[in-house]
């Protein structure tokens, strides 16, 4: 299939609607535990000699390596409508995934049947991958590690009073109608879901965890006349229910959305081709996600895939750009205790003053490359396979005031808003899409534009990246990455940044190229 | 398999005690193979079964869903239990509710959905086509470099859906999937590009040579790219991509988005959207094809449904509660998985065939875009106002012959513009990568972003 390594802000991320007061003991009693619950004995009751014996028969064929990974998911949805909750929606996702990995190459089962006889069938399938007639590996006593928990929970917002995820609804509902008679639909959602992890491989690490993300959206749609336009915004993170009162109030997230759309009622055509564009802080990371992110993870350049490959202490982006890998910031959307297969998470330094430092590694890319892993190997859940993946991507700041970035453009566009992105790691061309766009003239913003893609050579545009702000901010929302189709929650950050011109998806086309930097040839 | 009609028929009689007005319970289960061979070596190997439960009930015109991939008896009780106390958030909506009596039921003519040989086809041979498909693609050119691996996978399910109107219906489906990526590289640039064969049954999949030698193809014709200038030009559209105009206008034809007013075809019913060379036709019920099925998430039987007709647009596509809200009929056309609600998907969609060969539309143009493939779809296309500038790739034309290839480009329009600007359509519709197909199509103009 092709690669198609992309970024979306999901109006939805998948799930269902919980309300303490409504379950039943037998499901509650585990939920509403802290972080040191026996996720082993509550979810999967699984023992431990039960588990040497599952990573014995999935060595049992001559595998370096096998791992057990026990997920017990319960997701919860409401959505929300013309002043109505549509539906509510729960449920509850368990399965275990067994990988066995001789060199490079990985043999994987998943079952969601927990029955013993059902996981050894499973392990056996895994150990297929090797085909000596004897083990080569034994598995190791199991000793368990406890990270510290990166993501404290006050109100865990799956088993929360359903009520209250309600009240929130309703406030940014009412905010949203208040913000301008223009808005004539409001939708919202709340999805939020909890993951009780378990996992345990033949070197002897075994931990547990428990990892709650939730995302609030709201969307609107405004009319005037007989144009008709859209606007989304969304927040969340792995947090519960007080990011409401600490982070950002639910009224502010739909007012977002409120103003985005009846914004986009005034937005002109913008003009195609190479222009300045001033990035904004915050969603303007979707550059660093698709212009070096997936560019830099380890298991495309083991294999010489990326554009990137072989390139560790050469100049691959302007010196005004310091580019991390981080999964370490609390209650963040990308932050990991631990990733999927037992390494802590760490701040991996991808491109310092413009020179590339490292890659982000899982095991097996780390091995490849005869380094360490970084704690960047992820999965969607169990019935994935972990990758190389991001947490929170981010730049550092510069030294430039934003207001001096924008005065310094003649000619050009401020993007702030995005919705998406998508990558060719190969070639290294990407997309990202704009929401929220205005042009700049004589160093002021003004008009707002039509939604645009932007389209450039993440090596090439990041050479071109002249102004770093001193602004550095991350971006709430929902972001979600996708890789090889599997989905995980990415965090990012970025601060106002001005690159020299990229190609602007315009339906104008202009009379001269106005950057007047250089001339192009076709 | 166990059969699940049994475990559907005894949960609707768990909510009919519960006092569920209504309630549908919908299982998938299935297995599957999955290998990835690189430079000839095994990278992955991979089985899995897996199986999962969605219920839908409704309670006073309010609705829950609940869903597990834990079978066992307690905790699908329990569930059960939980769905009864979850709706009772949920506001009441006069037009939910299950499908009209009189639209259940199973499609009875002859569908090609199950291949029975599948099954007998060992791990070894798979691995064996997929290894075969690398070496022929890394074969055909020494400037294929590297390989991001070739892949072969196949999926047998089977879906069982009961409702409390006494429907109750069940098929099985398999797939096959051989697909490759390569790279090639001249004058220190890399490319990747890529090419598949699927199909229902196994025996109809292109040899693992074809699909190696198509690939390999593809990339090495992608080597020696350029930029072109921002500019007004025709556009000829490959089928790979020229189905993708199919969803977007059957995204904005389904119900939902026009009850939402989401949508860039409302109040459009009756009038001329597209040129009146464009015909489209939904249609779960074409023989081989790839998103055929007997009955849609809802139990409606399959029919055929005309979208657009010489241009003008006939009827928006429902499900049952906007054909209601909307006074329309449900059309058959919604799809699902087990952790959702039924929703308008597309089954098998597609601009009709028309007389024009390629080579002839490709001619007709003397300085134009040939577009091969887009970059951000999804993301950079707005569905309420059509609007969409996305990233795109091709070969540049001139005189009529395709020359240089194109990247690092976009192009910029409204979905309705390049409907309406459709001159010419090819006679190649194949459904080549799944339910949505289309024939080459020529757009007489669209805006280039570029140098």
């Amino acid at each position: 299939m092709k690669r198609r390594d992309f970024m979306v802000k999901s109006s939805l991320a998948l799930a269902a609607v919980a309300s303490s007061e409504l379950w039943l003991d037998s499901i509650v009693r585990g939920e509403t535990m802290p972080l040191n619950l026996p996720v082993l004995d509550t979810y999967f009751q699984v023992s431990k000699e039960d588990m040497n014996k599952l990573l014995a028969a999935t060595l049992s064929k001559g595998a370096d390596f096998a791992d057990l990974f026990f997920e017990y998911r319960i997701t919860s949805l409401l959505t929300f409508e013309e002043d109505k909750v549509k539906s509510a929606r729960r449920g509850i996702i368990s399965g275990v995934g067994i990988r066995a990995i001789r060199g490079d190459q990985v043999g994987y089962a998943f079952s969601e049947d927990l029955s013993f006889a059902k996981m050894m069938e499973a392990a056996n399938a895994a150990a297929a991958i090797a085909n000596d007639p004897v083990a080569r590996q034994r598995v190791k006593a199991i000793s368990e590690i406890r990270p510290k928990n990166l993501y404290p929970v006050a109100e865990l917002a799956t088993t929360s009073d359903l009520s209250k995820k309600l009240a929130f609804i309703n406030e940014a509902n009412e905010a949203a109608k208040a913000y301008s008679p223009k808005i004539v639909r409001v939708n919202a959602s709340f999805s939020d879901e909890v993951k009780y992890l378990a996992y345990a491989n033949s070197e002897g690490v075994s931990w547990t965890d428990m990892q709650p993300v939730f995302v609030f959206g709201t969307s609107c749609i405004a009319e005037e006349g007989k144009r008709r336009e859209t606007g989304y915004e969304s927040g969340g993170g792995r947090i519960g229910l007080e990011y409401f009162s600490k982070k950002r109030k639910a009224a502010d997230i739909a007012r977002e959305a409120a103003r985005l759309a009846v914004l986009n009622l005034k937005a002109e055509d913008a003009e195609a081709g190479l222009q300045t564009v001033v990035l904004g802080a915050g969603d303007s990371a979707v550059l660093l996600h698709e212009a070096v992110g997936h560019g830099l993870e380890a298991d495309f350049n083991y294999k010489k895939l990326s554009n990137y490959s072989g390139r560790v202490g050469e100049k691959v982006a302007s010196e005004a750009c310091t580019v991390l890998d981080e999964g370490l910031f609390e209650n963040m959307r990308g932050t990991i205790n631990v990733d999927d297969e037992g390494n802590t998470p760490t701040a991996t330094m991808l491109i310092e003053n413009g020179i590339l430092r490292g890659y982000m590694c899982d095991r097996i890319s780390a091995q490849q490359l005869k380094t360490k892993p970084t704690g960047n190997g992820r999965r969607e859940a169990y019935n994935y396979v972990p990758m190389a993946r991001m947490t929170n991507t981010y730049m550092k700041p510069g030294k430039y005031d934003p207001e001096e970035i924008i005065k310094s453009v003649k000619k050009g566009i401020y993007a702030k808003r995005f919705t998406g992105g998508q990558v060719d790691i190969t070639k290294g061309d990407f997309t990202f899409s704009v929401a929220e766009s205005y042009r700049i003239e004589d160093g002021k913003i003004t008009a707002p534009l039509k939604g645009v893609t932007l389209i450039g050579n993440g090596p090439e545009v990041m050479t071109k990246v002249t102004m770093v702000g001193s602004d550095l901010k991350f971006a709430d929302g929902g972001w979600t990455c996708g890789k090889n189709g599997q989905s995980v929650p990415v965090g990012m950050g970025i601060p106002t940044v001005k690159v020299s011109e990229i190609t602007v998806g315009g339906t104008k086309v202009q009379a001269v190229n106005e950057t007047g930097k250089e001339s192009h040839d076709a | 398999m166990p059969d699940y009609k049994n475990l559907a028929t005894e949960l609707l009689a768990a909510f009919r005690k519960q006092g569920a007005d209504a309630a549908d319970v919908y299982i998938v289960s299935s297995n599957g193979f999955n290998t990835t061979v690189r430079l000839g070596n095994i990278e992955r190997l991979q089985q899995s079964i897996s199986k999962g439960l969605g219920m839908r009930i409704f309670k006073n015109n309010a609705i829950a869903l609940t869903y597990t991939t834990d079978f066992t008896d307690k905790s699908v009780r329990d569930l059960v239990n939980q769905t009864m106390q979850i709706v009772k958030v949920s506001n009441p909506d006069e037009y939910n509710g299950l499908a009209p009596k009189e639209l259940l039921g199973s499609y009875p003519g002859k569908l090609m959905l199950f291949d029975e040989k599948l099954a007998s086809v060992t791990p070894e041979k798979k691995i064996e086509m997929a290894k075969e498909a690398e070496d022929a693609g890394r074969a055909f050119d020494k400037r294929i470099t590297n390989s991001q691996g070739a892949s072969f996978a196949d999926s047998t399910s089977e879906v069982t859906l009961a409702n409390s109107d006494g429907f109750v219906g069940q098929y099985r489906g398999t797939f096959s999937n051989l697909s490759l990526s390569l790279l090639a590289e001249e004058n220190g640039v890399k490319q990747t590009d890529f090419w598949f064969t699927f199909n229902r049954f196994f025996n109809k999949l292109d040899s693992p040579k074809a699909v190696g030698q198509k690939a390999a193809e593809r990339v090495v014709k992608k080597l020696g790219s350029r930029k072109v200038k921002s500019q007004k030009v025709p556009v000829v559209i490959d089928p790979y991509v020229s189905r993708l105009l199919v969803s977007l206008v059957f995204g904005a034809a389904s119900g939902g988005s026009i009850y939402r007013k989401s949508s860039f075809l409302i109040d459009k019913v009756g009038s001329e959207i597209a040129s009146p060379l464009v015909t489209i036709v939904d249609d779960a019920t074409k023989w081989d094809g790839p998103s055929s099925r007997p009955f849609d998430a809802e139990g409606v039987k399959s029919s055929p449904v005309t979208l657009v007709e010489k241009g003008v647009l006939k009827t928006y596509v429902c499900d049952s509660y906007s054909a209601r809200r909307l006074k329309l009929k449900p059309t058959g056309s919604t799809s699902r998985s087990y952790q959702s609600l039924p929703s308008v998907n597309s089954t098998n969609s597609y601009i009709q065939a028309g007389t024009s060969s390629p080579q002839e539309i490709i001619k007709s143009v003397k300085d134009g875009l040939y577009l091969t493939g887009l970059l951000g779809f999804g993301q950079g296309n707005n569905n309420v106002t059509g609007d969409f500038s996305l990233g795109a790739v091709g070969f540049w034309i001139e005189n009529g012959e395709l020359t240089y290839p194109v990247q690092e480009i976009t192009l910029a329009g409204n979905v309705l513009d390049v409907l309406k600007n459709i001159s010419m359509v090819g006679n190649d519709l194949e459904f080549k990568f799944g339910g949505l197909a289309a024939p080459t199509l020529l757009v007489s103009e669209m805006t280039i972003g570029g140098a």
